[in-house]
Formats: C-alpha cells, structure tokens, sequence
C-alpha cells in the first residue's frame, strides 16, 4: 500500500514540477510553441476539409439533368437581375466620385473581397470562432471585417501562413459600432447571448430614447465606419424590442443574428486596397 | 516492435479521435452545442499507461488544444495535466476494469474541468442566465457522449495494444 501512494504521490509532484517548469517559461518560448502547434495542426484541418468538399462534389454529381438545368435557368436569371445591379452600382459609384471631388472629400476605403472556405467552426459558451482556408499569403490578416450573403460575420482574430481565425459577431469578446437602418446614430452593439440549442443573439445598448422597434416594424442593425474595420450598411442583425435604461437617457435590446451564421460555410474577407498614388498626393 | 514505438501509434490513435471531436463540434455547431470531451482524450492516459508518457501525451494534447482556442496560452496544458494527475490519484479508488467506475470518473473529471473553464473563462457573464443554460447543455450533452464512449474508448485503445504484444489487463493484474 505505502508503494501505491508513492507511485501516486510521484505523479503528483511530476504533474506540479511540469506546471512549475510552464510558469517559469519564458513567454517568447510559450509564444513559439502555441504558433507551432496551430501551425503543425493547420495541414490536417486543412485537407479535412477538402475532404469534405470532395464529398460534397460526388454528392453533386448524382444529381440528374433536369435539377441542373433548373439550377442553370434559376442561376441565369438571378445573372440578369445583378447585372443590371451592377450597372446601377456602377453609376453611384461614379456619381460618389463625381462629388468627393467636387467637396474635396476623402476616398472611401476600397476592398478586394477574397473568398474563403470555412475549414473549421469552434462554437462555445466563451468564444465564436471559425477557421478559415485562407491566410497571411492570401492577403489576409488580423482586424481585418469578414462578410457573407447575410451581413457580417466578424473580423480576422489572427492569421497564420495558410488558415485564419475568424471572431463572429455573437462572440462575447466582439463590440463594434453600429446604426439603425436610416438613422445615422452611433450604437453599440456587442455579441455574446448564445443560449444552447437556440439561435445567437446579440446585444445593442446607447440607443436614443426616440428610437422604437416592434415585432411588426422591427429595425435592421446595420455595421457603421465609426469602428474602423466594416463598411457602412452591412446587416448585423434585427432589433424587435428595444427597453429603456433606468436613466431614461438610452435603451437597449436583444439583436437577433442571422442564424445561417452558425452553419455558413464560406465567407468572404474584405481586404483593403492599397490607396492609389494619385489619391496619395492629393493634399 | 518497441514499447515506445506501441505507445506512439497509441497516441496517433488519439490524436484522430482529437480531429473526430472536432469535426463532429463543426457539425454541432449549427445547432449551437458544442462537446466537450477533454477527460476522453486523457482517460486512457490517466488510468492506464504509465506515469511518464501518460504525462508527455497529456500535455502534447494540451498544447495542441491551447494552440487553437482564444485562451490565455497555456490553459489547457495546465488543465490537462491537472486532469491527468486528477485520474492518476483515481487509480486506486476506482476500480479500473470495471465499466461503470471508468465511464464515472471521467465525467467527474470533465464536469470538474468545465467548471474550471466556466468561472475562470466567463468573467463578466456570471451573473447571467443564458451563460449558464448554455454551459449546463453543453455539459449534459458532453456528459452524455463521455458516458457512453469512455469504457469502449479505454477498451478500444486496451485491445491496440494487446494486437502489438503488449497485454495491458494482465500488467495492471500484477501491479
């Protein structure tokens, strides 16, 4: 018996000695160790998730001829419809031109939008995150706004060579400035309700007190300039409720995300272009 | 075949198990749960190999798991050899061929480690409702998967290492 608490008691002192060992470490050394082990990591995630796609691309392949030439028709149509939005996009974008060089304004900051797949998603209680296919070689890097079909997704938390991680907006970490659709002042909206087995919400607070929502007329939580990394007008979520602050100045409420964002599966992240030389000069 | 090169495929078994758990939390995660199966990578560690490469596995898996989540790093070494050294003082109070205590004890180990990882990770979400309810589901959830998989998992990994020579059962009967 005295031999088995030995064994156990050695353990035990090992178990501590590793933890003493970890504490003394210096932080540069704990630095390199975590990038080489999400590094060492990043192949596999990787080629699971071409896995996937090839999976996805035999299951495609059995569709019959008349599905794809209904998705073919549905596709050309939905071709047609953004062509003309282009055109019109087009036309703002010059008339924008036109008067930012009328007033003398500065430019707004232009994107390249690179298209990525979602190779992992880690989903907790105390952090939203994704892993996806693209990285520091692509052009992608950390703070940078991550957008799908819905609205935002998030912003890049880090990038490695080949994978980045990106923070989703119902993450308890992410507050970011926001507008209501048509009403150009600052809100703040932060993420972090995710109730089990429920769609994410998040929150929004510092609403004026005129501001009113409603099941019937509920509002759109658009993404403001203010906080320096989203465009303006991109949809966060849907404000339905909006309650008074015991001040009676602000309000606050529940912002309902869209809830593809649990299962999205790729997305694209907004890289800035470098500013053109003209526009450089220009005093 | 060496006893290190039997322990090393052991490992490699384990580290596709890690991969496995974190494909089925990618599929999970649409339906806003997520499994947290820490104690089943580490229950086989813990209660049956021996105490030096029992610890070296652990803590490689900790590092690996520290590497991708937005922790302060080192939280999950620390916390994976706290639960290695939580299942190696369970040796003796346990009896290890018996299904029920194996499958016990590592949801005990879990729930405590959840716990760890709840008030130390969700500083300012205490006093929150929704926090909670997320964390007791995901903990039944997990609990439920660890009850289920830790005694096959343990047996599993026991009859790798009998088909490359190394009889466990019988080494552990000697002890």
């Amino acid at each position: 018996m005295p031999r088995n608490l030995t064994y156990q008691a050695k353990s035990l002192l090992l178990a501590l000695l590793v933890l003493l060992l970890w504490w003394f470490t210096p932080v540069i050394f704990k630095r390199w160790t975590g990038i080489l082990f999400e590094e060492f990591q990043a192949p596999a995630w990787t080629a699971l998730s071409y896995v996937g796609d090839l999976r996805s691309y035999w299951a495609l392949r059995s569709r019959s001829k008349g599905e794809l030439i209904e998705a073919g028709v549905d596709l050309s149509r939905l071709n047609a419809a953004y062509t003309l939005r282009n055109q019109r996009a087009e036309m703002l974008e010059q008339e924008i031109r036109r008067l930012e060089g009328f007033f003398n304004l500065p430019s707004y900051e232009q994107y390249r939008y690179e298209v990525s797949r979602v190779i992992k998603r880690d989903l907790t209680a105390w952090w939203q995150t994704l892993t996806i296919r693209k990285g520091l070689t692509s052009g992608i890097d950390a703070g940078q706004a991550v957008v799908f079909s819905g609205g935002v997704v998030g912003r890049i938390a880090s990038a490695n060579a080949y994978t980045a991680t990106v923070e989703l907006i119902s993450s308890p970490r992410f507050r970011n400035a926001a507008h209501f659709e048509g009403d150009n002042r600052p809100v703040e909206f932060r993420g972090g309700d995710n109730p089990g087995l429920m769609s994410a919400t998040g929150n929004v607070s510092t609403v004026p007190a005129d501001v009113s929502a409603s099941l019937r007329d509920p509002l759109r939580l658009v993404s403001s300039r203010l906080g320096g990394i989203f465009p303006d007008g991109l949809t966060l979520g849907w404000v339905y409720n909006l309650d008074p602050s015991p001040d009676g100045l602000f309000q606050s409420g529940k912002v309902r995300l869209d809830p593809r964002l649990q299962g999205i599966r790729e997305v694209a992240v907004l890289v800035p272009l470098e500013a053109r030389e003209g526009e450089e000069e220009a005093p | 075949m060496s006893d290190n090169a039997r322990v090393t495929l052991l490992f490699f078994s384990h580290i596709l198990l890690y991969f496995l758990i974190g494909l089925v939390n990618n599929t999970l995660g649409g339906w806003s749960l997520h499994l947290h199966l820490d104690a089943l990578l580490l229950v086989f560690f813990g209660l049956f190999l021996n105490r030096m490469k029992g610890l070296v596995f652990s803590a490689l898996l900790g590092f690996m798991t520290d590497a991708l989540h937005p922790v302060p790093h080192g939280t999950y070494l620390i916390g994976y050899v706290l639960l290695w050294a939580f299942f190696v003082l369970s040796q003796r109070r346990i009896r290890r061929q018996n299904p029920l205590h194996v499958r016990t004890i590592a949801v005990v180990a879990q729930a405590l480690w959840l716990a760890g990882l709840a008030f130390f990770l969700g500083k300012g979400l205490w006093t929150e409702w929704v926090y909670w309810q997320r964390v007791l589901v995901d903990f039944l959830a997990s609990a439920l998967v660890l009850f289920l998989a830790a005694w096959p998992w343990c047996l599993l990994q026991k009859k790798l290492l009998y088909s490359l020579g190394w009889d466990l059962d019988a080494q552990l009967t000697r002890m």
